[in-house]
């Protein structure tokens, strides 16, 4: 694992990431880990100019969330786009496929698109709410996700 | 302030269509007695996506693209702020000017504005984009007003990111998914798929289709192929 040069470690996992458009319409590839929201097993884009954790729909509705526990029928921004749905948090586990994987507790946004806007893409871990408090970093040579905590600053 | 921050506005490429049958005074005659009444006076119609409550035009205007035909038109006016800034900030997270909103905010007493404002602000700070100054102000808000609920609640939802745990043994299964959505991108593209240590084990178009074929998702990865 990633280690600083005093002997502190600066990842405590590791995972490796499918590298690959996210939808028909684009083709610059993203950085798509394997995670789990809330228990449940799925996909998860690494967006570090985006904010919170940005739930795909489709597995938003198999958790079960509690409406009361959210801020309701918030507009957010995302990517210039003005998207309605709610706010709340949940727990995002970082699966490591060596060293130990990570619970996060998170900012989530649940989309609840428009009829005109289709949402056909996985859920993003932005920055601002999601991935702000870990260290992370990428070797594109094994298409390696290091990720760590905090614990030690 | 107003006026710099107003004029920044005006000088955006925000739908000015000078003579056309949606201009402001068409649809609110009050406006041509403020217009008159102040040179600096700004209007913009403005063709957001995102949904003005109770502000609305009564019919479609002209479009300014095949997608925004069917989009009524928002009127700002800078003369609804009443001098506490809030409609600045409602001007800036209509447009999704984030730095506007953040400058806006700036100029703001917020130890003399309500709960209310505050609450309303986070949620045009939201709306803006300004996700770093919805949460400070939303924290900022709680604080001044313990009692205020929903403040509160945006203060917690908020919040930065929390570890919870760091001790949890690793899941060598997610390789062998990684290893199959590489391999059968073509044949599923589009698809949702079921995975469990890389065997397939249902596939639907959507997750709740996958789920209604399993007993159990737990430990199983459910996946639109990519």
């Amino acid at each position: 694992m990633l280690m600083f040069q005093d002997g502190r470690s600066f990842a405590q996992g590791a995972c490796n990431y499918l590298y690959r458009p996210v939808s028909a319409g684009e083709a610059t590839p993203r950085i798509i880990i394997e995670v789990q929201i809330e228990g449940v097993q799925a996909q998860a884009i690494v967006d570090t100019g985006g904010a919170y954790l940005v739930c795909d729909p489709q597995i938003a509705d198999l958790l079960n969330l509690d409406p009361a526990d959210a801020l309701g029928t918030d507009r957010l921004n995302i990517r210039g786009v003005s998207v309605p749905g709610f706010i709340r948090r949940v727990f995002l586990t970082l699966l490591a496929r060596e060293g130990q994987s990570i619970v996060v507790e998170v900012t989530a946004f649940v989309p609840h698109p428009e009829p005109y806007l289709k949402w056909d893409l996985p859920s993003f871990m932005g920055l601002t709410g999601c991935l702000e408090r870990l260290r992370f970093a990428v070797d594109p040579v094994t298409d390696s996700f290091y990720f760590g905590t905090l614990a030690d600053v | 302030m107003d006026a710099r921050l107003l004029n920044s506005y005006a000088g955006e490429d925000v739908f000015p269509i000078p003579g056309d049958a949606t201009a402001p005074e068409m649809l609110d005659p009050a406006w041509r007695d403020l217009a008159m009444a102040d040179s600096t006076t700004i209007v913009w119609i403005i063709l957001p996506v995102v949904e003005i409550r109770g502000r609305r035009s009564p019919s479609p205007v002209v479009a300014t693209g095949p997608s925004e035909a069917s989009i009524s038109p928002a009127v700002l006016d800078a003369t609804e702020d009443r001098g506490d800034g809030m409609a600045l900030l409602e001007i800036a997270a209509e447009t999704g000017d984030e730095i506007a909103f953040v400058q806006a905010a700036s100029e703001i007493d917020w130890p003399r504005r309500s709960a209310a404002e505050f609450a309303r602000a986070v949620r045009l700070a939201l709306a803006a984009g300004a996700h770093l100054l919805a949460r400070t102000l939303a924290a900022r808000g709680a604080r001044l007003y313990t009692d205020h609920q929903e403040l509160r609640k945006m203060a917690r939802l908020l919040a930065p990111p929390r570890i919870v745990r760091a001790d949890l043994p690793p899941d060598p299964s997610i390789q062998a998914n990684r290893a199959w959505l590489q391999a059968h991108t073509n044949e599923y593209r589009g698809q949702w798929v079921a995975l469990r240590s890389g065997q397939l084990l249902a596939v639907g178009s959507t997750a709740q289709e996958l789920k209604a074929q399993l007993e159990n998702i737990e430990g199983v990865l459910l996946a639109r192929v990519l």
